[in-house]
């Protein structure tokens, strides 16, 4: 259910991205900022963009059709862990409502 | 001299009604080593690039692509030595093939690279106007999981595979159609698969493009070939 995260949530979120990318690109910790860019910096590839969807929608019980997500990432391209952040940010306090959004 | 380019064990994929596309498959985890591709595979600028990413998993992975396209090249005629031909990109990421002047002025293929887990993956196409993309991904039980966020409401093809598999075939259709109309990430998610006519698919984009794709399931692995004709706006196999 779409919801207001706290600047405490928002966080976490951040923070939580960082140590997924860590963990499933074999990348040290402290090396993921904001400015860090998944593919060309990490060698991330789609399939980590696609889990860390799942992981959000999942922890944040939000349903989001998969077309919506596409859409809105045309509109904000997600090269970097901090756009990232930012984007799971509206994911999950808009719900489907994310396209509505982007008008 | 050049040192004789040592050949590597890149296999010839066969799609029917796959529009002359040669597709190759390159178990690169199990050669014994590619470096001795830097010298006879790549060319100065390539060999600058792969600098630039390193000697651990992601140079490997760059590497081992543009051997399978390269070896796949010089196995069909269109080029004699894997360094006749470059692999750069065009101004939408997508990668482009310059070969050398020994083609005569021929126009060079188009082609697409993947690489997923211990495979790399390459497909091209000479016909004129056609666009190729192919995507490869591991086959495992993580599909069951990423299964809400790689299929879609739209998507309605391959009803009788198990969950998993149905998903890494729709996703691997997906993004090898983004990768022929270079439409990425945003363009794979926003696309929606239909059941064409047998494993025939189309791949709807949301400007309206269609591409034709085929999938292939093998052992640990889930691959998808796409075509778009960009002067039709839609790409029918033959």
């Amino acid at each position: 259910m779409p919801r207001t995260l706290s600047d405490e949530e928002k966080t976490q979120v951040y923070e939580h991205i960082r140590q997924f990318l860590s963990d499933e690109l074999g990348v040290p910790l402290d090396t993921i900022g904001p400015e860090t860019k998944i593919i060309d910096d990490l060698g991330g590839d789609s399939i980590i963009y696609l889990e860390l969807i799942e992981e959000f929608k999942k922890k944040y019980d939000v349903s989001v059709e998969i077309r919506a997500i596409g859409r809105y990432f045309q509109k904000h391209p997600i090269r970097t862990v901090g756009e990232t952040a930012r984007a799971v940010y509206d994911i999950v306090e808009k719900g489907d409502g994310i396209v509505e959004a982007l008008d | 001299m050049s040192p004789k380019p040592r050949s590597f064990d890149v296999h010839r994929l066969f799609f029917s009604l796959a529009n002359a596309t040669r597709v190759a498959l390159f178990d690169f985890a199990a050669a014994p080593t590619l470096a001795d591709a830097v010298s006879t595979h790549l060319t100065e600028r390539e060999r600058l690039r792969l600098e630039g990413l390193g000697s651990g998993r992601r140079g490997r992975e760059w590497l081992a692509a543009r051997i399978c396209l390269k070896e796949s090249l010089v196995r069909s005629g269109v080029i004699a030595s894997p360094r006749d031909c470059e692999v750069g990109q065009d101004e939408r990421g997508r990668p482009r093939l310059s070969l050398g002047p020994e083609a005569l002025g021929a126009p060079p293929p188009d082609c697409a690279l993947s690489h997923g887990g211990r495979w790399a993956v390459s497909a091209w196409t000479d016909l004129p106007g056609v666009k190729v993309g192919v995507d490869i991904e591991p086959r495992s039980a993580r599909w069951a999981e990423r299964r809400r966020s790689a299929v879609g409401a739209d998507d309605d093809a391959a009803p009788d595979l198990a969950p998993s598999d149905r998903a890494a075939v729709l996703w691997t259709l997906k993004e090898a159609a983004a990768k022929a109309l270079g439409t990425g990430l945003a363009g794979a998610l926003d696309s929606a698969v239909r059941e064409e006519r047998g494993t025939l698919c189309r791949i709807e984009a949301a400007d309206g493009r269609r591409s034709f794709g085929r999938s292939l399931i093998g052992p640990g692995w889930v691959l998808a070939v796409a075509w778009w004709n960009e002067r039709s706006s839609s790409c029918r196999a033959h």
